[in-house]
């Protein structure tokens, strides 16, 4: 009889043990992953959600977001979580480290794990499509938040239009300049979906003014550093008459502009950023940076979790949920809050 | 590799009396492609010769160029660190921590930022020369850690930099005259760079180290000390370097560093130390990183078209390269 139980507990030690081989196996990025954001608990809780996802405790939702090291996501986060334990459900939310293949063997993980939904925010609109057919197959409803993905099916859409956003900052500046304005352009990381979109709906803002014209582009990856740094050499490259504008795709940028411009005594340059960080509501208010695009992202993810578990009680769901997005200028600052705290001392 | 006999840089230029027109130009390889590089940057944009230019790009490059000059220690000394950036961005997290949360005076704060940098060199330095992993794998570990440690640190947020903040900046937008203060520092350390290796034992000890371990070892050279010391001054470089970078940003973003280390590799490659070490001086990570600062500047002055900056800047690096080892070749 007690070799039996032997036996028998041998087996289990080796089945888990098989078990953990496996799951750190399709995985193999997860373990890496989990260095940065204290993500050290995504192995560890796995069983953990597994559990009490099969105990019908509450729902079990897995999401990964492209990283945890910039506020908005951080934002976002919270937004994710805070909404799903006030609903009573668990959820994962796993760092992506700016990478599309982690991303995937996140969601590899969640099919293996059988959550009941997956929430995405991919970094990378094109790479992503594998991830969303890998839940598809396994049956488990995906929801996109605050960026597409471009194939795949995809219970709904919660996020804000970019390509909007970057319609407002054309808008901003035609009202600020209505004879016509030279626009310095900082671009964020090249190729990622808020550069893309956000520039686009600029370009469409001004196409058929040719009064409005980008004299020069300049990519900063989001970084205030590096936007210094554009920034200066734009400064030298056109002087006071030559530019009027500078649109910066984020408030990193718009910040550092205003800055720069501060400090060469070149403050006849309206500057416009985007997200509505508090520092630029402050910069806003001094009349450093002219107006920013705000861009709740808690909200987007507490929407999105209310509308992944709304489809999981079989209820029919809104494709898309366009959250709004505000054009913000020191006459209206005061009626709204910033999208989040700038620096956490 | 180079042997004893070419300990030093004054050797390693010496054309044969035989010696193709590329290894009598070669000392002048370097000079001549900016002079070039600038000629054409400034025909299609007359600005970008302006002496405003000049100060612009230096301080341009002072971040990268601090950290080159760190990266010179262990690459000279046979080894190279890849976890610069993620240094840089973690010492950055921990002088604006120590200003903004435990109300430390500025000075105070850069001290423990500095010594943070050591502190996490000195790790790589265990790592490399007392457990014996190769300085790749060794320091890309220590990279990818030290960035999960300033995520864990800072909570992934940017930190502030507390009320110190505007005083703090300085050290990125001061100015003496037409220099920033991050270009002083930059030039500041490429002196002393040139000093160290050019006048202290302990340069010579690095070229013999770079050159032939095994021989360095027989002459009774302390070796594992040796390459330790290199990655602490490497990462007490990189700390310097965060410095500047937190001082331009106004804050501590944990991802500020990324990407940093390859850059001040590139800067001491393009500017002509031999990866596998024994070779290279403060000259030529000044080379280097002016010629990337130039190319980086006068791409973004002379080409209106960001997608095609990088494909451009690859090539120019490429080909500066290519001459440098086809001069080699036929020494």
């Amino acid at each position: 009889m007690k070799r039996i139980m032997d036996r028998r507990r041998w087996l289990l030690t080796a089945a888990a043990a098989g078990c953990s081989v496996a799951l750190s196996a399709c995985g193999g990025n997860s373990t890496s992953n989990s260095a940065p954001g204290g993500s050290d608990e995504v192995p560890s809780s796995t069983p953990a959600t597994t559990a009490s996802g099969s105990s019908g405790s509450g729902q079990s939702l897995g999401c990964t977001i492209p990283t945890f090291s910039h506020p908005f996501f951080v934002a976002m986060k919270k937004g994710l979580e805070e909404e799903a334990k006030a609903a009573g459900a668990t959820i994962n939310v796993v760092d992506g480290q700016d990478s599309a293949q982690k991303q995937i063997s996140a969601i590899d993980n969640f099919v293996v794990q059988k959550v009941d939904a997956v929430i995405l925010c991919p970094t990378e609109t094109e790479t992503l499509p594998p991830g969303v057919q890998k839940a598809n197959q396994a049956k488990i409803p995906v929801v996109t938040v605050n960026r597409t993905v471009g194939g795949g099916d995809v219970v709904t859409y919660v996020g804000a239009d970019d390509t909007e956003g970057g319609r407002l900052q054309g808008k901003a500046i035609m009202e600020a300049f209505p004879k016509g304005a030279k626009i310095a352009l900082l671009q964020g990381v090249l190729g990622s979906s808020p550069q893309r979109n956000r520039e686009a709906g600029l370009e469409e803002a001004l196409k058929g003014h040719p009064e409005f014209q980008i004299v020069t582009r300049a990519p900063y990856k989001f970084q205030r550093a590096d936007a210094v740094k554009v920034m200066e050499t734009i400064l030298l490259q056109f002087a006071k008459g030559e530019i009027d504008a500078v649109v910066a795709q984020s408030d990193d940028g718009a910040l550092a502009a205003a800055d720069v411009c501060g400090q060469k005594g070149r403050t006849e340059i309206k500057i416009i950023g985007f997200n509505g960080e508090s520092d630029a509501f402050d910069y806003i208010r001094d009349g450093k940076i002219h107006a920013t695009i705000l861009q709740d992202a808690e909200t987007q993810g507490r929407e999105a979790v209310k509308a992944t578990l709304k489809h999981l009680k079989g209820e029919a769901v809104d494709n898309p949920q366009i959250t709004p997005l505000y054009l913000i200028t020191k006459e209206n600052l005061d009626q709204y809050k910033p999208a989040w705290q700038s620096g956490s001392a | 590799m180079a042997g004893l006999d070419s300990v030093g840089e004054k050797t390693r230029d010496k054309a044969g009396p035989r010696a193709g027109l590329l290894a009598r130009i070669r000392p002048f390889t370097g000079v001549i492609a900016l002079v070039v590089l600038c000629a054409v940057f400034g025909s299609r944009e007359p600005r970008f010769l302006s002496p405003d230019n000049f100060f612009n790009i230096l301080n341009a490059i002072a971040i990268v160029g601090i950290l080159a000059v760190g990266q010179a220690f262990p690459l000279i000394g046979g080894g190279f660190d890849l976890s610069q950036g993620a240094i840089a961005s973690l010492t950055g997290a921990v002088v604006a921590r120590l200003m903004s949360q435990h109300g430390l005076p500025m000075p105070a704060a850069i001290a423990g930022g500095l010594a943070a940098g050591m502190l996490l060199g000195y790790i790589n330095g265990l790592l490399v020369a007392r457990v014996g992993i190769n300085p790749f794998v060794a320091t890309l570990g220590t990279q990818i850690a030290f960035f999960g440690l300033t995520n864990v640190y800072t909570n992934n947020q940017p930190l502030s930099l507390g009320n110190q903040a505007d005083a703090f900046r300085q050290i990125s937008f001061g100015q003496v005259g037409m220099l920033s203060y991050g270009s002083v520092l930059f030039l500041a350390m490429v002196v002393l760079l040139a000093f160290t290796l050019r006048l202290l034992p302990y340069g010579q000890h690095l070229y013999t180290l770079g050159g032939n371990e095994e021989a360095t070892r027989l002459a009774g050279l302390d070796t594992a000390r040796l390459k330790i010391s290199t990655y602490v001054l490497s990462g007490l470089l990189a700390a310097v370097g965060g410095l500047v970078l937190t001082a331009r940003a106004g804050q501590a973003s944990p991802v500020a560093g990324t990407g940093y280390e390859l850059q001040s590799l590139a800067s001491c490659i393009v500017g002509g130390i031999a990866l596998g070490g024994g070779l290279g001086g403060a000259w030529n990570v000044l080379l280097g990183a002016v010629t990337l600062g130039v190319i980086d500047v006068g791409l973004q002055m002379a080409v209106n078209a960001p997608n095609w900056r990088p494909v451009i800047q690859g090539l120019i690096i490429l080909l500066a390269v290519a001459v440098d080892a086809r001069a080699r070749m036929r020494r």
